[in-house]
């Protein structure tokens, strides 16, 4: 999991400007944090005194101490950057590219995708069994422990979120792929919802 | 020394019987379980132990609650998870020339080479025999060394230098990890900054939570590492695959097997194998330097050592025990600072922490290991440390691990070959799943998930800027210690600003991690002029 | 936002039929204010299944830790008040915490019942050979350095209160919850530490000695040990577990669960009350509805005269 010996192939010199811009990049954040984030966000300050009238550190102690060891850090990788010879680059570093971020606003869609069908298709069902006159309840609230609907939202996000991503990967979607995405999210159903108590598959914790 | 025996006695049958005294085989079970998911997982190519123990803690958690009764199945089972992996990873390995694990790389160079040699046997009872004896060798060690350790620490630490040792670690971990340690140390302080957010101890209300009151317990710990360990593996893979737009290559032919490894072989193995087990042993008491590097160092040692070093690569019994003896031996010597100081060295020891601190009362740190005398108030109760009782059951889960995995992992290695391989383009779409919903179920919500989906994006980026990740991930995990550690020293101090200066201890570790530091800068450079 | 708009419409459907016996619309979510497998957690667990077996209300528990509670707090307080949220903490986030917090207000909350309460008491170790708040001062007076180790700004007052009361010095050590408060006494990063309760092993171990009961009488541990108000303190730190619901929650429903919790405590097979017998002796506390309202409310006021005292 961790690099294995084959994978650091990537040449340094792909990494281009990265050391620059994260060096710079942490410099930046950590101004903004110290200067605008931390004193509107924290509630006591770097010292403060207390009952006693002793200085203890305050909630902002440690977080600025972090950011106070963070900025030299990031001038050394700015530091090495311009130091080492034409060619490189300063530290090993590897590189995000146009396409990788291509990659993750499509990995951000699907997911978003599957969390909507997750979250609507359970009250868009009691919204149908209601209309259809077989239940009378007040929302999917109120059943939102109850079998099938509990299950059903996650059935659903949970099958389309596996599919999107098998497709992701194969560039294409077999019928085979979609009934092992709805099997395996159904054997999730089981271990979770079935087996165990207590437990509340999304979405209904926040229902 | 009588105390000592009944200790372990206590710890012993604690693994074994419940409270009341009735027989109790769950952790047994548990133990078994894991041990034959660790050796799968550790078979299947891309996939390791701490990404099975990541997945499997949330949901161990599910089944069997938050109570101290459930320490022991869980614990048993992740155990079973780590050494099942490292001794699994040899198998695809050795057939097939595709390591499971990054640390069965180099079993490939001797194990393939015996396999293609019709030697398919022996060499996978070889990697077998010298992972099992060199993990019983380190969790030898780590039984007696993970007490001796936590006793000195209790008397000689106190907050400061506490403080200091958690710097330290740090420090070595980023040094030692990768080769971009300035990043590194910068992602292991991105890591304690965000574990930051929510928790305080002042009563002055949570911070730097954008006014979000789902925040103010500070970010769900397993989400956020399910995140950026697992979640960011998933993607990285994913979008490789969608890249490389190869069709899977047809599964490769099982190489003939061969005869069987005899008890003489494996007697001549003995010093090889106590040589490989030493090194990882050591290694695996460091924080930071996983199982690739013991099993470098290891094989190396062993060509050196050898009357034939040019039989290395070309198919020697040597090399394949000199790397698997190593790389199994780190698993239980990496648990020693996780066991007598609380800090974690490498990703599955992550989860061990992770899983006795969400679970019961037990905590791992040097109180754990006082020998409280035991004395029984009749119709009342048994007065002991329990803690030291639990941390001996422990240790006998460790040795009931290694048991299984040498019994019937022989026998489930032995099959492995015949095995369907699960397609990877299938199964990491569903591990993507699985994951999210044990996000959302272990940490109440979307506050979970979304929490793991924002460490993915982190992962990622620091996946594909080949920065290390174990310094951020020990960072976030350690953060609150070493703010209470160092508010404390402060405070007890009596507000004074050079608290951390005072004791000489703690001045030589900071002596030593600002040594690291400028070797960080130097090796830096060196590198960028390198290339 | 959703959650309000579909509590409000629940709401207002409840409102017209009669509440006589009132009766939860699905399942009623009970968050527990601390993280699990504490005791706090198992307590609110164990009542969660004893109601739901009793009335065969459908009781999900979800663990909201942070805190002590005000965490939970601040996100119950924007819940509907239909019964079908209510929250499980302590009384100090609600007559102590808020006094820091600019979103929280002990008005925020409807008060249902209490179940259990704490067992607040000073300690030392055993090998400090110390047994009473007489040695601790004689240990300060002979020049020894004090660190006492508490969890919150209450209990860090409360022991300001205690030294300058002996009229001695002491270092206040912060720690992560009463069991952080336990391990750094333990460790020896301090010598003296208040305890709510989880100090019961170590105590029976002999590792631990009780100076003092901070409750308004002597704890179940140490009958013998005085309290501080026996000692000429006015001081009591002893809190109570306390299931709550947001404001406006109709007096009908408030003590419908009142009673059901009152039903399960007097019981004496019940799970629960074994649990707090064990764990919070002597036996739980019931106090509840209005009564409840008002002690949280004068404990609140009561904390702030503190406070100011304190900061004179």
């Amino acid at each position: 999991m961790t690099g294995t010996p084959v994978d650091n192939e990537a040449a340094p010199e792909r990494g281009g400007f990265w050391n620059l811009w994260l060096g710079v990049g942490t410099l930046v954040f950590a101004l903004v944090s110290v200067t605008l984030w931390f004193p509107q966000d924290i509630g006591s300050g770097f010292l403060k005194k207390s009952l006693t009238g002793q200085t203890v550190p305050g909630d902002a102690f440690f977080p600025v101490l972090l950011m106070a060891l963070m900025v030299p850090l990031a001038v050394m990788l700015v530091f090495t950057h311009f130091r080492s010879r034409s060619g490189s680059s300063g530290e090993p570093v590897g590189d995000i590219g146009l396409g990788n971020l291509a990659f993750l606003l499509r990995a951000m869609l699907l997911v978003g995708l599957a969390l909507l069908a997750m979250n609507w298709t359970g009250p868009a069902l009691v919204w149908c069994t209601n209309a259809a006159g077989l239940t009378e309840l007040s929302g999917y609230r109120a059943v939102s422990g109850t079998f099938p609907f509990d299950v059903s939202g996650f059935f659903v996000g949970g099958t389309l979120l596996t599919c999107g991503f098998i497709h992701t990967t194969r560039h294409t979607l077999r019928l085979r792929d979609v009934v092992i995405a709805a099997v395996s999210t159904a054997a999730l159903i089981l271990v979770f919802d079935v087996l165990l108590i207590n437990v509340q598959l999304p979405p209904n914790a926040d229902f | 020394m009588e105390l000592l025996l009944q200790y372990v006695g206590y710890g012993m049958s604690s693994v074994f019987f419940t409270a009341e005294g009735s027989l109790w085989l769950m952790p047994l079970f548990m133990v078994v379980i894991g041990v034959v998911i660790g050796i799968l997982i550790g078979a299947m190519p891309g996939m390791s132990g701490p990404f099975a123990m990541a997945i499997a803690l949330p949901v161990l958690i599910s089944i069997f609650g938050y109570t101290n009764e459930a320490l022991f199945p869980v614990l048993g089972c992740l155990i079973g998870i780590m050494k099942g992996a490292t001794v699994g990873g040899a198998v695809p390995a050795i057939l097939f020339n595709t390591p499971g694990t990054p640390d069965a790389f180099l079993t490939t160079l001797d194990g393939y080479p015996m396999a293609q040699k019709g030697q398919g046997r022996k060499a996978i009872q070889t990697a077998h025999f010298a992972s099992v004896m060199g993990d019983n060798f380190s969790d030898l060690v780590l039984f007696i060394a993970a007490p001796m350790i936590a006793v000195a620490v209790e008397r000689v630490l106190g907050l400061p230098e506490k403080s200091a040792l958690i710097i330290l670690s740090l420090c070595f971990m980023a040094a030692v990890v990768g080769d971009a340690p300035i990043k590194g140390l910068l992602g292991g302080l991105l890591g304690m900054f965000v574990s930051l957010i929510g928790s305080t101890m002042s009563g002055n209300g949570p911070r730097l939570t954008f006014g979000v009151p789902e925040l103010g317990a500070g970010l769900p710990l397993t989400s956020a590492i399910l995140g950026v360990l697992v979640l960011s593996e998933v993607l990285v893979a994913v979008e490789d695959m969608r890249n490389s737009r190869l069709k899977n290559a047809p599964p490769p032919q099982q190489p003939e097997m061969g005869p069987k490894l005899t008890w003489r072989e494996r007697v001549t193995m003995m010093p090889g194998i106590l040589r490989g087990a030493c090194i990882g042993t050591a290694i695996g008491a460091l924080p930071g330097i996983g199982t690739t590097t013991a099993a470098t160092l290891s094989y190396d040692w062993a060509k050196r050592r050898s009357k034939t070093p040019e039989a290395f690569g070309k198919g020697t019994p040597d090399g394949v025990v000199a790397t698997e003896a190593s790389n199994s031996a780190v698993s239980g010597a990496n648990l020693i600072p996780v066991m007598s100081l609380g800090i974690p060295g490498n990703f599955a020891a992550v989860f061990i922490i992770l899983a006795v601190e969400s679970i019961g009362d037990f905590a791992f740190g040097p109180q754990v290991f006082r020998f409280t005398p035991i004395t029984e108030i009749p119709g009342f109760d048994t007065i002991m440390n329990r803690d030291l009782v639990m941390a001996f059951g422990l240790f006998t889960m460790m040795v009931m691990a290694n048991f299984v995995n040498w019994t019937a992992g022989g026998m489930l290695m032995g099959l492995m070959g015949h095995l369907v391989r699960i397609p990877k383009d299938l199964m990491i779409p569903v591990i993507l799943t699985v994951s999210l919903t044990a996000a959302y179920v272990q940490d109440g919500g979307y506050l979970g998930l979304l929490t793991a989906c924002a460490f993915a994006l982190i992962g990622y980026a620091l996946r594909r800027l080949n920065i290390s990740i174990l310094p951020f991930v020990i960072g976030f995990l350690l953060a609150p210690t070493l703010e209470g550690l160092v508010r404390g020293a402060f405070t007890a101090s009596g507000g004074d600003p050079y608290f951390l200066l005072k004791s000489p201890i703690a001045l030589v570790m900071l002596a030593v991690s600002l040594f690291l530091l400028f070797r960080m800068v130097r090796q830096a450079r060196e590198k960028g002029t390198l290339s | 936002m959703k959650r309000i708009l579909l509590g409000t419409a629940l709401a207002l459907f409840f409102v017209t039929p009669s509440l006589a016996d009132w009766k939860p619309d699905g399942p009623i979510r009970l968050w527990i204010g601390y993280g699990a497998g504490g005791g706090t957690d198992v307590q609110g667990r164990t009542l969660a299944k004893e109601i739901e077996a009793l009335r065969g209300w459908q009781v999900i528990p979800e663990n909201k830790a942070g805190d002590d509670g005000t965490v939970m707090s601040a996100q119950l307080k924007d819940a509907a008040p239909d019964g079908q949220t209510l929250g499980f903490a302590i009384t100090t986030t609600y007559d102590f915490a808020p006094m820091n917090s600019d979103n929280l207000s002990p008005e925020d909350f409807t008060y249902i019942t209490t179940t259990a309460g704490s067992q607040m008491a000073v300690l030392a170790r055993a090998e400090s050979g110390w047994t009473s708040l007489e040695d601790l001062k004689a240990a300060a007076e002979g020049g020894e350095q004090i660190v006492w180790a508490n969890w919150g700004t209450q209990v860090e007052a409360g022991a300001e209160i205690v030294a300058r009361s002996l009229g001695i010095n002491v270092n206040h050590l912060r720690t992560k919850g009463g069991r952080g408060a336990l391990n750094a006494l333990v460790s020896m990063d301090a010598n003296v530490a208040w305890g709510g309760g989880v100090q019961k092993p170590l105590v029976e171990a002999g590792q631990l000695n009780i100076l003092a009961s901070a409750e308004t009488g002597p704890v179940a541990l140490a009958p013998e040990a005085p309290t501080l108000k026996d000692k000429g303190i006015d001081l009591t730190l002893g809190y109570q577990y306390i299931i709550t619901a947001p404001a406006g929650l109709p007096d009908e429903i408030r003590d419908e669960i009142a009673s059901v919790v009152k039903e399960i405590l007097s019981d004496p097979n019940s799970e629960t009350r074994q649990f707090i017998e064990k764990q919070y002796p002597p036996a739980p506390i019931l106090t509840q509805g209005a009564e409840l309202r008002e002690q949280v409310l004068t404990g609140y006021m009561a904390n702030e005269k503190m406070m100011k005292e304190l900061q004179k």
